[in-house]
Formats: C-alpha cells, sequence, structure tokens
C-alpha cells in the first residue's frame, strides 16, 4: 500500500495561503460545453437518455441550445465584465462546433478537458483503454486548437475511475477536480508525483441545480450570492477559491442570462476578488505554497508517527 | 462510436451558431415572434401492452384513472380559463391536437377554430409517443392516420407536426417531411426556425423550458416564478431580436395552466407579456411560412442517423 490519496487536512491548521496583490477570493468560472450523443455508442453502465428508447430529443435538443444560442449570450456577458473563463470542455465540441471553437480561442480560455462527449464515461475503461482515451482527448483538443495543451481534467460526466489522477498526471495534466473536497488546491498523491486537485462545485452549479424540482434562476443566484458572502468573509483568514460552475444551455437562456448580470454585478463590487482561471490558479499555488504545505503535512504525519 | 467531426452527430439538420446567420427580419419590424401551443390532448384510460410513454407519467395503476381524468379536467374547465386569458389580450392560438381529443370534444374545435387558432397534428393520443422501437412502417402510418382524422374532425388540413413529448424516433423528421407537413415543433434547441434536411421542412422551435409541463409539472417550479420567467424571458429575447429576429414559444396544457390555482399566473405573465414593444404574436405555421419565405433553403443535404 503507498501512501493514502488524499491526505486528510483540517483547512484551519494549514498554513496561511496568499494570492497574489494578496487578493482573498480567487474566483474561476467554469462554462461546462458539453456535447451529449443524440445517439450514445458505448456500452454503458449509466444511461443518459433514460427517459425513452434513444434518441431522447428533448434532452438532446435543449443541450443542443447551447452551441447554437446559449453559449453566445453567455460569452456576451462574460466579455461585458471582461471574464477571463476556463472551459470545462467536452473537446470533441471543438471538432463539431468551429464558431464555437474560434470564439473560445479568440479569447484564450483556459482549457480544462471534460472528456470527449459527456455521453462516454471513462469510468467503464479498462486501463490501456483509459489511457489511450486520455491520449486521444489531449490530441484532439491539440489537433483542433492549433496545438494548444489541455491544463485541466474534469472527467465527462464527473464519471472517473480511480486510476483516472495517476493516468493524467503521466500524461502531464496539470489539474483535476472530480474530487470535490475543499476549498483550497491541494496535491493529490499519484504515481509518478502529485498532481494539483482544485476545488470544483457540483453546489452549486447550474447543470445539477436546474434539474432537480423547485429551481429557477432567482433561487440559483441567490445560493451563490450566500456562498459568495460566506466564502468571501472565510477568506479573510487564508486564500479560498470559489467555482463558478455554468452551462450555456442553462444559464445562457433568455429569462436567466439577467440573474447571472447581477451576480457578477454583485461580486465584482468586492474588493480582493482574483478572478482567474484554473490553471492560473493551480501555478499560483505550486509556486508559493506547495513546498510550505507539504511541508506542514510532513510535519503533521511525524507527530502523529510519534505519537 | 461518435466520430468528433464538423457538423451534427445526425442529419437532421445543419449545426450554425445564431450571430453568424443571415439578419432575420419579422413582418412590421416585430423583434420577437411569439407563438402559444395550447395543447389539446386525450389521455386513454388504458394502453396497449407495448406503448411505450414519457416515464413521467408512469402511474403504477393501471387503467390509470389519475391521469386519465386530470386531462379531462383540463379539457371540460381549464381550457375555458386559458382561452379567456389569451383572447383578453388578443393572442393568436396554435393547438397541438391529438386527433382522438378533436374527434371527442367538437365543441372545442369549434370555438377554437372561430378564435382563429391553427390546429397541428399531434399523434392520436396523448399516450402514445414516437420512439426507434417502432417500425418505420408503424410509424409512418400514426403520422399519416392522426393528420387524416384531424382534418377530418376540424376541417382544416394540418401544416405542422409536434411529436407527443417530444418523441422521436431516429427516422421522425424525414417521415414528416414525407407525409408532406411544411413544419415541425418538436425541437428545443433555437430561439430562430430553421431547415430541416429533408424536403424544405422548418423546425419551429419548441421552448421547453416555457413548457408548462416541463417546468412547473415536472419541475416543480413555484408558480410565483412563472410571470418572471415569461416577462423576463421575451423581454430579453425583444432586446436581443433587435439584432436579428427570436423566436419563442410558450406551451400551455389545459390541465396544468388551466387549474385554479395556477391561472392567476398565467394571466399576469400574459399581462406582461402583452405590454412589451416588438412583439408579434403569430401561430406557429404563420411563424413557419414567414421564415420559409424569406429565407434561403440550404444546398447541403446530410445523411441519416444510424441507430448505434
Amino acid at each position: 500500500m503507498g501512501p493514502e490519496r488524499v491526505v486528510y487536512s483540517a483547512l484551519r491548521d494549514r498554513p496561511r495561503l496568499v494570492w497574489p496583490n494578496n487578493a482573498r477570493l480567487a474566483l474561476w468560472i467554469v462554462p461546462n460545453i458539453e456535447f451529449f450523443e443524440y445517439l450514445p455508442g458505448r456500452p454503458h453502465t449509466r444511461d443518459p437518455w433514460p427517459r425513452m428508447p434513444h434518441p431522447d430529443i428533448r434532452g438532446y435538443s435543449l443541450r443542443d441550445y447551447g452551441p447554437r444560442v446559449g453559449f453566445w449570450r453567455m460569452i456576451e456577458a462574460f466579455d461585458e465584465y471582461n471574464i477571463r473563463a476556463t472551459m470545462s470542455l467536452n473537446v470533441a465540441s471543438y471538432a463539431h462546433f468551429p464558431a464555437l471553437r474560434d470564439a473560445c480561442e479568440a479569447r484564450g480560455y483556459d482549457a480544462m478537458s471534460h472528456g470527449i462527449y459527456n455521453t462516454e464515461y471513462i469510468s467503464e475503461l479498462s486501463p490501456a483503454e483509459e489511457r489511450a482515451d486520455i491520449r486521444r482527448t489531449q490530441e484532439l483538443f491539440e489537433t483542433h486548437s492549433g496545438g494548444r495543451k489541455l491544463t485541466g481534467w474534469y472527467s465527462a460526466a464527473g464519471a472517473p475511475s480511480l486510476r483516472t489522477p495517476d493516468i493524467l498526471a503521466e500524461a502531464g495534466i496539470e489539474y483535476f477536480v472530480d474530487w470535490m473536497y475543499d476549498d483550497q488546491p491541494f496535491p493529490m498523491n499519484v504515481k509518478s508525483r502529485q498532481l494539483i486537485s482544485m476545488p470544483y462545485s457540483m453546489d452549486p452549479n447550474d447543470g445539477r441545480n436546474f434539474r432537480e424540482p423547485f429551481i429557477e434562476a432567482a433561487d440559483f443566484i441567490a445560493s451563490i450570492k450566500d456562498q459568495f458572502d460566506r466564502l468571501y468573509r472565510e477568506s479573510e483568514e487564508t486564500g479560498l477559491v470559489m467555482t463558478l460552475a455554468l452551462h450555456p444551455y442553462v444559464m445562457g437562456q433568455p429569462h436567466r442570462i439577467g440573474y447571472l448580470k447581477k451576480l457578477f454585478d454583485y461580486i465584482f463590487s468586492h474588493e480582493g476578488v482574483w478572478q482567474a482561471t484554473g490553471v492560473e490558479i493551480t501555478r499560483w499555488f505550486v509556486d508559493t505554497h506547495l513546498d510550505k504545505l507539504n511541508a506542514h503535512l510532513a510535519e503533521v504525519a511525524d507527530r502523529r508517527g510519534a505519537a | 462510436m461518435t466520430v468528433p467531426a464538423p457538423g451534427m452527430d445526425h442529419g437532421h439538420y445543419l449545426y450554425s451558431a445564431l450571430p453568424d446567420r443571415p439578419r432575420l427580419l419579422w413582418p412590421n419590424g416585430a423583434r420577437l415572434a411569439v407563438s402559444v401551443y395550447l395543447h389539446l390532448e386525450y389521455y386513454e384510460m388504458e394502453q396497449g401492452p407495448t406503448t411505450i410513454r414519457d416515464s413521467r407519467y408512469n402511474s403504477r395503476s393501471a387503467p390509470d384513472v389519475l391521469h386519465h381524468s386530470w386531462f379531462e379536467y383540463g379539457n371540460r374547465i381549464g381550457i375555458f380559463r386559458i382561452l379567456d386569458a389569451l383572447t383578453a389580450h388578443g393572442m393568436r392560438i396554435t393547438v397541438p391536437t391529438n386527433a382522438v381529443a378533436a374527434e371527442r370534444n367538437p365543441r372545442l374545435v369549434r370555438d377554437l377554430a372561430d378564435l382563429g387558432a391553427e390546429f397541428v397534428a399531434h399523434g392520436l393520443t396523448a399516450t402514445e409517443m414516437q420512439h426507434s422501437h417502432m417500425s418505420e412502417a408503424e410509424e409512418a402510418r400514426l403520422i399519416a392516420t392522426s393528420a387524416s382524422r384531424l382534418e377530418a374532425a376540424t376541417g382544416q388540413r394540418p401544416r405542422g407536426w409536434m411529436s407527443q413529448d417530444f418523441g422521436n424516433s431516429i427516422r421522425t423528421p424525414r417521415l414528416i417531411a414525407e407525409a408532406g407537413f411544411d413544419y415541425c415543433a418538436d425541437w428545443a434547441n433555437d430561439e430562430q426556425p430553421y431547415w430541416m434536411t429533408y424536403d424544405r421542412l422548418v423546425s419551429v422551435p419548441n421552448h421547453v423550458l416555457f413548457d408548462d409541463v416541463f417546468t412547473i409539472w415536472d419541475r416543480h417550479v413555484p408558480m410565483v416564478h412563472y410571470p418572471d420567467i415569461i416577462a423576463s424571458g421575451a423581454r430579453q429575447l425583444a432586446e436581443d431580436g433587435v439584432t436579428t429576429g427570436r423566436f419563442m414559444s410558450i406551451g400551455l396544457r389545459p390541465w396544468v395552466m388551466g387549474a385554479s390555482h395556477r391561472i392567476k399566473y398565467l394571466e399576469m405573465a400574459l399581462a406582461e407579456l402583452a405590454a412589451i414593444p416588438g412583439l408579434w404574436f403569430a401561430t406557429a405555421g404563420e411563424v413557419a411560412a414567414h421564415y420559409a419565405a424569406v429565407t434561403a433553403y440550404p444546398a447541403e443535404r446530410t445523411r441519416e442517423p444510424t441507430p448505434a
């Protein structure tokens, strides 16, 4: 047995994390640019369209609203607020939708892989298949972006295997978000080295929240404001990360975009918010804080061993 | 496995980013065309053993008296509340109609026809979705029979088709085109009509988030939000419609929005809607006809998808 994948660590025991310009809260904004297949082909343990025999055009066409319409309305709002976004990208979207690809590349959005299609789950693959699939994902993105690299990884549909972090570290991925257990970046132990686990959020997250009952945009934005207020207050003590996970087909809808803009107005009226990309936060953390944190974790482990 | 290549992963329509399209102009300088889809449906108490229903209606009892009577409440009571609310603002009405519902409710057909409503073919009953386990012959027969029986019951040849509960097989758009329809109202993916790739068939969007079954009945969004959902959606679309015309559909069911505890919120929504400048209230057929008259049909043809 090697070391645990993730060492337990209470956030309040850790050394203070300081962001650039003494910002309190790092905010990354993550539009999930997804492609759900009309006829999912791979054998699957979960059915992406459980309502009826495939296709289910109700589910499909609502998601297809994203690349045709919702994405464009959302990035217009991003441009208005100079937002530097991090894509959670089903990389097949770049192949299918060149216009969307060009718009994202022109803005230099950070690229976090969200797998190839959101209806293909790597958790179902053998180790060799998973390695090949991750490589293929990287190559597909490099081909369609003109040679840019995927910096981060969020497994399609949030469905990784247990070995995914090892493969990602070998493949040169810098950060990984499937394990959503923290409000700060944290090193994950993998075979080759450490992989940085970035905070991410399925709660709140427009993709998930709007599938639940009783929720509309006003409720969703109210809960994000509550989240922001709390994290902003706590970040007086040590730097924290807030994730705003969005979907163009959800918050890019005409009756919802106004609420998103009101949220931006509110958040950006606060001092000390560092609106950064996933890779910027990760690299700052690695460059300025990781050694300190590892020393602290080693010290805690020694103390535990001595006791 | 789907191949990551330019365009869609099926052949029914082409990919098109809304900002890249030629400007769409509505009649009289309108910025937003609005169609109200008021469904006239018949829910069978007993269904055949192979019928596949939208799983949201899967009641555990057979016969399904609950849903049958719920829908019938709509046709006896709720629809009149909705018609009063719509006519108060002179709104045009599009009626996706199960042929059996038209045959059983001549009184409603007459009232709707007197109001100038457009009937849209909508299958035989609310309990029979189209799906990929049907054979092509079965599905083609369902489409043809629904259209001819609806025509007999209403005296109007339907120009549009809406599949029950967004039920499609992989063949549906082609079969709709082959049956001679001008448009289908099945897809939730756009804010403008667009061409399907079969024989000049127009897709008039069916905006699922403005559909009462999806948002109110299935997702249980509290009714207090309803006027804002409709009005802020329409205001944003009218604003965006300055650049290029937009389309919005509002899906209503007599048994949902015609209920006594919900009708007030529909009335509020319609009052806000009626006050927004630049709206063109039209039937789906009027929207489709206008689109077809002013937009070039794409030369490119694509392939029909095959099952995995």
